[in-house]
Formats: C-alpha cells, sequence, structure tokens
C-alpha cells in the first residue's frame, strides 16, 4: 500500500509539472514553449512570457496548493469532511477589509495604488486568524465553539460588507463583486514571491505536523494518551491553515471549492493517512487551479474570465454529489 | 527609380495604417469614431458600445479586470484608457511590454469632454479632427443654459431584478442635472438610494428622468407612476417624465451636451 502510494505521488508530481509546462505555453498570445526556448532573452516574446504568464502559472501552482492543503488540514482539524477554508470566516474578513479599502478610498502614492487592496485584503485575513488563535488559547474553548465563532465572524463580516455595498458607488460595487469572483489577475514577480514566502514555509509546517494530525483522528482523549499535546497541535494547525488561506485569499480573491473538494478527491484514492494526504492534496490542487485558470484566460480571450467562477462552477455540482452519494452508502 | 519613388511616397501612409489601437472605456471609443479615426481601432473593452459599429471590434474585458496578455495578443501599438480603469496591473505590463498608454480623464463634468477629446485627439495625432470635435462641442455647449432654473429634478435608476433608485449627489445623474442648472430633488442624500414612499413624496420633483434602459427595465410609463410615492408628486400629477439616453447623459462624452440640453428644455416648459 505504502509503495503504491508513494508511487502515486510521484506520478501526480509528473503530472503537475506536465499540467505547468502546458499552462505556460497556452494564452491569448501564441507563445508555444519552444517559441519562448528558441527566443533571445531581450526579445518581446521572452518579455511577455517571463513578466506575465509564467508569474500567472506560478501563482495558481501557490495559491491552489495553499486552498487544497489548508482544506485538507481543516477537515481533519475539525474531523468534518465538509470543513473548508472559508469556514472560520477568513475569507470573509479579507472582503471586509478590501470592502473598506475600496469604499473609503484615501489618496494613494501611484506605487502604493497597485497594492493597496491585496494589502488591505491580507491585513483582514490576518485579523481574523489573530482573532481565532485568541479563541482557541481560552481554555473552555472547544473546537466545536470554535467552528460556531467562525459562523458568527462569516455572519458580521458579511453584514458590514453588505453596509459598505449599498453605500458603494456603482465601479466600486462592481469592483467589490469582480474580487469575490476571485482570479489571478494580480500576478506578477512581486506577489508571487510575497506569497511563496508564506505559502512554502507555512506548507512545510503543515506537512511536519501530519503524523499528530493523524493521532488526532482517533479523538482528543485517544491522542492524548498516545502523546499528543491536543490543544497545541490543534492550535498549531489551526493557525497554519488560516495563513495559507490567508495568503492566497489576499493576492487571489475568493476561489471556491478548490480547498474542499480536492482533499476529498484524495481520500477516495489514497485514504486518510495526512503524511500523503497534505502533499497529494498541495498537488492535485495546483493542477486543478492551473487548468482553471488556463481555461479562465483562453476561454473569452482577449478578456478573460473571473477564474472562482470557473471552480466554483466546477465544484458545486460536484459537492452536491458528494453529499447526496454519502446519504446513500449511510456512512454518515 | 520611379518604384523607389511610389514606395517612398507610401511610406508615411503605410506607417499611419501600421497604428494599432485598443481603447478602454466607451466615452474613449466614442471619440476615436468621432474623430473618424476608427480604421486604426483593433480592439475595445466590454464598456465601448456606442457606436453600434464598435461592437463587432474584439472585446478585451471590462475595464476593471483587463488582461494584459490578451490586450498584447491584439498586438497594439498605442492604448488609450480611460482613468476610471486605474490602477491596473494590466495597463502597467502593457506599459512594460512596450506599448504606449494614454491615460483620458474620467471625471464627470462638461469641461472634461474637452480634456478627452484633445488627449485622444493628440495621442491619435488628429490635432485637426479634435479642433473640428471640440469646436462642435462648443456649440452644443452653447445651446445649453446654465443659468440656475428651480425646477427641481428626479433621476431614477432601474436595472432589470434591481428595485429602482434615485440619484443623490455625487453621482453622474446629479452632475448632469446641475451642468444643466436645475435642482436635484434627492440633494440632500449621497449615492443611489432606494425609492421610499415617502423620501419620495419629501422630495416633491417637478420633473422625473428616467433612462431609456430602465424604461423598459420598468414597463412602461404607466408603471414608472405606480414606483412608491411618485403619484403623489407634482411630477407624477402633471405625469411630467423625460425619458433620455443613459449613456448620452452620464457617460460625459460626446452626446452629453445634447441629452443636457434636452433635459433644460423639458425643465423649462415645466418652468413656464
Amino acid at each position: 500500500m505504502k509503495m503504491n502510494v508513494r508511487r502515486g505521488l510521484w506520478l501526480m508530481l509528473a503530472l503537475t509539472v506536465t499540467t505547468a509546462l502546458f499552462a505556460a505555453g497556452t494564452g491569448a498570445m501564441r507563445l508555444s514553449l519552444p517559441m519562448v526556448w528558441r527566443a533571445p532573452a531581450d526579445s518581446m516574446i521572452w518579455q511577455i512570457w517571463w513578466t506575465i504568464r509564467l508569474p500567472r502559472v506560478l501563482l495558481a501552482i501557490l495559491v491552489g496548493s495553499a486552498l487544497a492543503v489548508s482544506g485538507a488540514t481543516m477537515q481533519g482539524l475539525f474531523r468534518n469532511p465538509l470543513a473548508d477554508p472559508g469556514l472560520l470566516g477568513i475569507s470573509s474578513g479579507a472582503s471586509l477589509a478590501l470592502a473598506c479599502a475600496i469604499v473609503m478610498p484615501l489618496t494613494l502614492p501611484a506605487a502604493l495604488a497597485l497594492w493597496w487592496p491585496m494589502l488591505a485584503a491580507f491585513v483582514g485575513s490576518l485579523a481574523v486568524t489573530m482573532v481565532i488563535f485568541l479563541l482557541s488559547r481560552r481554555s473552555r474553548t472547544t473546537l466545536s465553539r470554535l467552528l460556531l465563532a467562525g459562523i458568527a465572524i462569516n455572519a458580521i463580516c458579511g453584514a458590514a460588507v453588505g453596509v459598505l455595498s449599498w453605500l458603494s458607488n456603482d465601479q466600486q460595487l462592481r469592483q467589490l463583486s469582480l474580487w469575490g469572483m476571485g482570479s489571478l489577475g494580480q500576478a506578477q514577480w512581486s506577489t508571487v514571491s510575497a506569497c511563496a514566502a508564506l505559502v512554502i514555509p507555512a506548507m512545510l509546517a503543515t506537512q511536519w505536523q501530519a503524523k499528530r494530525l493523524n493521532l488526532l483522528q482517533l479523538g482528543d482523549e485517544e491522542a492524548h494518551y498516545l502523546g499528543v499535546n491536543v490543544r497545541q497541535t490543534q492550535r498549531v494547525l489551526l493557525v497554519l491553515s488560516a495563513l495559507l488561506v490567508a495568503a492566497a485569499v489576499a493576492v487571489s480573491g475568493v476561489i471556491g471549492f478548490i480547498g474542499l473538494v480536492v482533499p476529498h478527491l484524495i481520500r477516495l484514492c489514497a485514504g486518510g493517512d495526512h503524511r500523503w494526504l497534505l502533499p497529494a492534496s498541495a498537488l492535485l490542487g495546483a493542477m486543478l487551479l492551473m487548468v482553471a485558470d488556463t481555461l479562465a484566460r483562453t476561454l473569452v480571450a482577449p478578456a478573460e474570465m473571473p477564474v472562482g467562477l470557473l471552480t466554483s462552477l466546477l465544484g458545486a455540482p460536484w459537492f452536491l454529489w458528494l453529499i447526496l452519494r454519502r446519504r446513500e452508502s449511510g456512512d454518515e | 527609380m520611379k518604384h523607389w519613388l511610389i514606395a517612398l511616397l507610401a511610406l508615411p501612409f503605410a506607417l499611419m495604417a501600421e497604428e494599432r489601437v485598443i481603447t478602454i472605456g466607451g466615452d474613449v471609443t466614442e471619440i476615436v469614431y468621432a474623430l473618424g479615426a476608427q480604421q486604426e481601432l483593433v480592439a475595445r473593452d466590454s464598456t465601448s458600445l456606442r457606436p453600434a459599429l464598435a461592437t463587432k471590434l474584439p472585446d478585451v474585458g471590462y475595464m476593471r479586470q483587463l488582461n494584459a496578455e490578451g490586450i498584447l495578443a491584439m498586438r497594439p501599438t498605442l492604448v488609450i484608457a480611460s482613468e476610471l480603469a486605474k490602477p491596473s496591473l494590466a495597463l502597467q505590463q502593457v506599459a512594460q511590454a512596450g506599448v504606449k498608454v494614454v491615460t483620458v480623464t474620467g471625471e464627470p463634468s462638461l469641461a472634461a469632454i474637452h480634456q478627452k477629446i484633445a488627449t485622444v485627439a493628440g495621442a491619435l495625432h488628429q490635432e485637426e479632427e479634435g479642433k473640428a470635435l471640440e469646436a462642435k462641442l462648443d456649440s452644443q455647449l452653447a445651446d445649453v443654459n446654465e443659468k440656475p432654473l428651480p425646477v427641481k429634478v428626479l433621476f431614477i435608476l432601474s436595472h432589470t431584478g434591481m428595485k429602482a433608485q434615485a440619484a443623490g449627489t455625487g453621482t453622474a445623474a446629479d452632475g448632469a442635472i446641475r451642468s444643466a442648472g436645475l435642482v436635484n430633488a434627492m440633494g440632500n442624500v449621497p449615492h443611489y438610494q432606494a425609492l421610499t414612499q415617502e423620501g419620495i413624496v419629501a422630495s416633491a420633483p417637478q420633473l422625473v428622468v428616467i433612462g431609456r434602459d430602465g424604461m423598459k427595465a420598468l414597463g412602461d410609463e404607466e408603471a414608472i407612476w405606480q414606483l412608491p410615492g411618485l403619484a403623489l408628486t407634482p411630477a407624477g400629477k402633471h405625469h411630467n417624465l423625460l425619458v433620455v439616453d443613459e449613456m448620452a447623459l452620464l457617460g460625459f462624452g460626446l452626446h452629453t451636451p445634447e441629452a443636457i440640453a434636452r433635459l433644460r428644455k423639458a425643465a423649462q416648459a415645466i418652468a413656464q
């Protein structure tokens, strides 16, 4: 079994690389990889590929894997297969901060204007992460209470965004709703490196906790007797997955269903061992988002579609099927 | 020798024809057509719906969600973009790829139309046509009487699937009403607000203005007087309704002076 899973992981890695090559060779411009390969480094073709398309593919990999790993972690943590990165209110915190930034714009220097929405979204998601962290430190807060707190945070932020969009003018409203549909259009090297600086360490740290996450599946008490510091592990994993979502949401807006659906797919074929589940989810998440983004970039070229719309359109029916199937097999 | 001469003569024309322009913003596209420079256009954004011919051009997307690669795929040499599209990473990347990007003001005022024409004409090297267009605009603006006329106007914004809203201060409709020297009946509230029975009765508009598309969304004229409170207002009692071209009145483009002149005329008829 272990041999098989390991082989599967290598296969997925190869598939991810293939997908990345495919995505980097497709787009509105006719730029195939051989063309880019042959082009000199100061040519227009190379410049466009290097500054526009490559960062975008890399950002899709980072965001896709961050969302999927965070989804897998939260599902493990809450021992609930329907947990989702949006559950704790992190993306709604981000959208509230973004709505504030859009509706009450400050006069900013041009250099900062482009970064402002991203910065605001990141601060918003970090603020919610902090709230969750502080709540989880209180000795009486159980995970189920935290879940309820997440629902409350979602409701509060949703209401506040509602007020702000009521105050906003036409253009601000449109900008807000576009953000809610998610897009990787902000991809450039600075965004990619900022995102990577957060996502890669957080993913490695999550992987390091994989064994303890497995033990947590037995129940808090059992895990405690097996030598796991349950509360500390929960807290660390919570903050890590919140950070992953924060990094993804800040650069790309709300991209739905990757975090929910990908871990399920992996569990179906490779079982629930988090040591394999986490890296496999990362790879599949990266692949799916790359494919979705390539579609978003090319379907309506020269314009583009919001990629979050595509992932939700494809993900939602799948989610429905998942629920119905569970009911039938009765393994509730 | 003869061939050379012909080639040399044809060269400037060939160079001119090689200019490939993308316009971002409905007002910008309209001005390019009015300048007669449409043969240089290769693409437009999704807000560029006028003139109808423009919709035949490839669409590079909504102006706040542009795609740099999509724009560059049209191999433009010049991108003329409304200020409203900024800040935009896509336009920055397009500029970095060596394409000239010109920004046109997005301010909702009559004075801005002159600026828009001058900027676009300058970018296209059509200064003379620009001057002619500005002169035409001036003569149209002369028709607009800006002398204060105390007629209270209510602009109703209505889209399918949305409650009808009244235009308050800080909206393009407010700018248009002021430009016509008239009074916005909703002058004390900001932005667009949902119609409330008492609010509308209290604002007591003498003239109701609605866009052609908004009218379609509501149904017919009768449906407008059915809106909350409207039947009890002076405008409702006399059925004073002006149906305008929304894009002309609110776009602050070439057709705005004409639309504002119509608004003024309708108000004057009521004042007498």
